[in-house]
C-alpha cells in the first residue's frame, strides 16, 4: 500500500531534521565487534525522583500551544485521579523516556554473541531489547507495529552506549505529570558509566515535531548497585523500600 | 488509591482490559456467516491489538439512542497484509461497517468490510458463507 500523505510529509520532516540532529537515517550504524563492546552492564538505581521530567535548562518542555493546553488538562487530570493512564492502571510499559524516571532499580544486560542489549526494568518487568547489529525497522514497519516502549537500536561510541527508538504508540506518556507525545516519537538516549563507573548516566534527546516547537534533552543519573538484584515484580503488590530514593512521596 | 502509589506504579489493575463483549475467546460458529449487516455510526475506538483488532462503533437505534456495536477484525499482521495501519481508523470517524452478524442477536460481529469518511473501502462485503479473511 502507498504511504498515505500525512505519512509521506512526516517522513519528509523527520528525513530533513535528521541533518542536524542525533537522529540517525535508520539506525544504520555499523556494529561493533562483539569483543570490542565497553562493559556497561550492571544494576542500577536512582537515589532522586522527579514526577515530572526536568528538561535540560529547566522549565518545560518545547511544547507547542496546543500541545501545552493537553499537557495541562493532563496535569490537571493527575491530581484528582482521572488521568488515562494505562501503565498504572493496567501496568503496561511506562514507554520512553518516562521508564528512565523509575524510583525502582533496573539492569543492563549486553549479550555480545547475539548483538543484544537488555534493559530490564523492575518495574512492571519492562524489558527494552536493544538490537546492536541491525538498523531500525523501516519507517513503514514502524508505523505499522507501534510497541510501548518503540523498537530500539544501539551502537557504541567510544564508551557511550547509544539508543536510538522510535515506532511508539500512543497509549504512553512522557513522564509520572501526564506529558504527552504522539506516534512520531523518537528517542536518542547516550548511557554511559561516570564518576569512575560508580555511576550511570542517561541523556535523552526527545524528538517529536507532533507536539514539540524543537528537540529537547533530559538528564538521569543512577547509582551502580552490584549489592541488589532485580527482584519480582507484581503490580499491586508491596514492593521494595524506596525511602533511599528521594522525591518518592509517600515514606 | 494513595499517592505513593500513583505516583511511583505499585497500584493494582483496576479497569477491565478492553470493553470488547466477554467472547473475546470465542468460537466462529458464533457469527452467522451467510448473514451480512450493514451499519453506519461514529468509531468510539479502535483496538489494533492480537490476536484480534476490534472496532467499537456507536449506532444509533431505532429511537435515535446510540448504542454501542463491536466488530472484531483480524490480527494485526493480517490488517497489515491488507494495508491497515494503527490510525486508519480514528475515534470521531463517520464509517459504514459490514459484519457477519451475532447468531444471538447481540450487538457484534465479524468485519468483512469498512467505508471511511474519505468514501475508500476496504475489505470485501460481498464474501458471504466463509469466515473472514
Amino acid at each position: 500500500m502507498m504511504p498515505g500523505l500525512a505519512h509521506r510529509l512526516r517522513l519528509t520532516a523527520i528525513s530533513g531534521l535528521m541533518l542536524a540532529t542525533p537522529f540517525s537515517a535508520a539506525g544504520a550504524a555499523a556494529p561493533a565487534p562483539a569483543a570490542a563492546w565497553p562493559d556497561i552492564g550492571g544494576i542500577y538505581w536512582t537515589n532522586s525522583y522527579n514526577a515530572k521530567i526536568q528538561p535540560d535548562g529547566g522549565g518545560d518542555p518545547p511544547y507547542t500551544q496546543a500541545a501545552m493546553a493537553t499537557y495541562r488538562k493532563n496535569m490537571e487530570a493527575v491530581k484528582t485521579f482521572s488521568l488515562d493512564d494505562q501503565a498504572r492502571k493496567l501496568c503496561t510499559p511506562d514507554g520512553v523516556p518516562r521508564i528512565l524516571a523509575s524510583p525502582y532499580p533496573f539492569e543492563i544486560v549486553e549479550s555480545p554473541n547475539r548483538g543484544e542489549i537488555h534493559l530490564l526494568y523492575e518495574l512492571n518487568h519492562v524489558i527494552r531489547l536493544v538490537t546492536m547489529t541491525k538498523p531500525l525497522p523501516s519507517a513503514d514497519e514502524l508505523e505499522t507495529f507501534p510497541f510501548y516502549s518503540g523498537h530500539s537500536a544501539g551502537h557504541f561510541e567510544g564508551d557511550t552506549l547509544v539508543v536510538e527508538t522510535a515506532g511508539f504508540n500512543e497509549k504512553t506518556f512522557l513522564d509520572n505529570s501526564g506529558a504527552p507525545h504522539t506516534d512520531q516519537l523518537r528517542t536518542v538516549e547516550r548511557i554511559r558509566k561516570i564518576n569512575g563507573g560508580k555511576e550511570l548516566e542517561d541523556v535523552v534527546t526527545i524528538h517529536d515535531p507532533g507536539v514539540f516547537t524543537k528537540d529537547w534533552s533530559a538528564r538521569f543519573v543512577y547509582q551502580a548497585r552490584p549489592d541488589i538484584r532485580i527482584t519480582d515484580y507484581a503490580c499491586g503488590e508491596k514492593h521494595r523500600d524506596l525511602s533511599s530514593v528521594k522525591g518518592v512521596q509517600g515514606h | 488509591m494513595d499517592v505513593k502509589a500513583l505516583i511511583v506504579g505499585g497500584i493494582a489493575a483496576t479497569l477491565p482490559l478492553t470493553a470488547i463483549p466477554a467472547f473475546a475467546h470465542h468460537s466462529y460458529a458464533e457469527f452467522d456467516t451467510d448473514k451480512k449487516l450493514t451499519l453506519e455510526g461514529t468509531v468510539k475506538e479502535f483496538q489494533w491489538t492480537n490476536p484480534h483488532s476490534w472496532m467499537l462503533v456507536m449506532v444509533p437505534n431505532a429511537r435515535g439512542e446510540l448504542e454501542q456495536w463491536a466488530v472484531e477484525l483480524n490480527s494485526v499482521s493480517l490488517l497489515a497484509a491488507r494495508g491497515w495501519k494503527p490510525k486508519t481508523v480514528l475515534p470521531g470517524d463517520r464509517v459504514a461497517i459490514t459484519f457477519h452478524p451475532m447468531r444471538n442477536g447481540s450487538h457484534a460481529g465479524s468485519y468483512m468490510a469498512i467505508k471511511l469518511p474519505n468514501g475508500k473501502t476496504m475489505g470485501d462485503a460481498e464474501r458471504l458463507g466463509t469466515a473472514a479473511q
